[in-house]
């Protein structure tokens, strides 16, 4: 089985796929430079979410060494029939009963209770957490982005009856606005629409064709519009 | 004795403590970004999925980079990560019954529509028949038949012996087979 199949003598059938077969293609630059980018961003992740795991770490080590202190603390306390002044578990639960701050273990009581002179606050105190914070405008520009693609293929939409020229122009403004668009095959349907009413035949089927050559659902209503016209 | 086989005696992998994990994913993507790239396409990525499933191997790399065997080839390293991350993508896909959303493209190099949608057509029918490989076969029967490398190079690609290339090729040649005779008998009934 040195030689390839198509010259070996392959079946019809199989002689037929494989006749018009394409090698995988090459990364375009622009492609290159948008994986580039991403990564340079990504690599920043682990790095925040490991200072945060150091910090813990740190954090943990220091609030076993307080409560280690604090438990020899009590235990020396204890032994001496409970001296007055000296801070005791129970002590500290009564001190946080009275500024509003919950006891769950010694070690943590030991890290986040807040100065006798803070005042009480009804929200719970917040936990150090190792995760690096959330990229606000990249979760918040998702929705909006999406919005406004819709927005503008509605614009478009509504235009291929009257003026195809327009809706077109619009398509094509969503190409340029949004490269990384989610509505992309939308678009396509809309522009294959506007090229076959206004004529441009070969061009819409040039368009069409990324659309047919994949089964599901674009591929059908691809066929439709180019079908109804 | 010998002080250079200390690591490995201890279990420990030759890799280049030198390097910080950020260089070394941004060499690996410099220099090897193109391969796996392609190898996406081998393994049945589609076009829509290749940036980010690219962009996902290159993840796994920057939490594995430590791991990385110097001995090994570093694009056979990369070849396994991009299978498994193109395994997962597969299976996703499946329970998900995705349609593809992202970017199409819209340049194609046929002289005609006509012959542009002829070529399309045929590399869905051929994509229809690759998917019912696994792939891992189907990148060994991509790589031999339709890119034309030989055993010994699909070998080092994949890190596999030559006497293993062949029998996985010969295993994709059949499924194929039944696969494209299937795909004609539904074809003649008139049954997507």
């Amino acid at each position: 089985m040195t030689k390839r199949w198509l010259e070996e003598g392959a079946p019809a059938g199989v002689r037929e796929l494989l006749g018009g077969a394409r090698a995988p293609r090459a990364m375009r630059a622009d492609e290159r430079a948008r994986s580039r980018a991403r990564l340079r961003r990504a690599s920043l992740v682990p790095l925040a979410a490991g200072l945060g795991l150091w910090m813990k770490g740190g954090l943990l080590a220091a609030s076993l060494a307080l409560a280690s202190t604090s438990v020899v603390w009590v235990v020396a306390g204890g032994s001496t029939g409970g001296r007055e002044g000296v801070p005791t578990l129970g002590s500290a639960a009564a001190r946080a009963r009275s500024t509003g701050t919950r006891i769950e273990s010694v070690a943590p009581a030991a890290t986040t209770l807040p100065p006798p002179t803070q005042a009480p606050t009804a929200t719970p105190t917040p936990k150090l957490r190792a995760v690096a914070p959330p990229t606000g405008s990249a979760v918040a520009s998702e929705p909006h982005s999406l919005a406004a693609e819709a927005a503008l293929l509605e614009r478009a939409r509504a235009q291929l009856g009257s003026s195809p020229a327009t809706a077109l122009q619009l398509a094509d403004e969503h190409r340029r606005s949004f490269l990384q668009g989610q509505l992309g095959p939308e678009r396509e349907l809309i522009a294959i629409d506007a090229l076959v009413r206004l004529g441009r035949r070969d061009a819409a089927l040039r368009r069409a064709a990324p659309l047919l050559g994949q089964p599901g659902l674009y591929h059908d209503r691809a066929t439709r519009i180019l079908d109804a016209h | 004795m010998n002080l250079k086989a200390l690591p490995s005696l201890f279990g420990f992998r030759r890799t280049a403590p030198a390097e910080s994990g950020e260089a070394f994913v941004r060499r690996a993507h410099e220099a090897h970004g193109d391969f796996v790239f392609r190898t996406l396409q081998r393994f049945g990525v589609r076009d829509a999925d290749l940036e980010d499933m690219t962009q996902e191997v290159f993840m796994v790399v920057l939490r594995k980079w430590h791991t990385y065997d110097r001995e090994v080839k570093m694009t056979t390293w990369l070849y396994g990560i991009a299978m498994r991350v193109a395994a997962g993508q597969r299976r996703r896909a499946w329970v998900r019954r995705e349609e593809p959303t992202s970017e199409l493209p819209h340049e194609t190099d046929e002289a005609s529509p006509e012959s542009a949608l002829v070529a399309a057509r045929r590399a869905q029918a051929l994509e229809e028949v690759l998917g019912a490989l696994d792939v891992d076969a189907r990148a060994i029967f991509v790589m031999f038949e339709i890119e034309g490398l030989s055993a010994q190079e699909i070998g080092d690609v994949a890190g596999i012996p030559v006497g293993t290339v062949y029998s996985r090729l010969h295993y994709a040649r059949k499924k194929f087979e039944q696969a494209a005779e299937l795909r004609r008998r539904r074809e003649e009934r008139g049954t997507p």
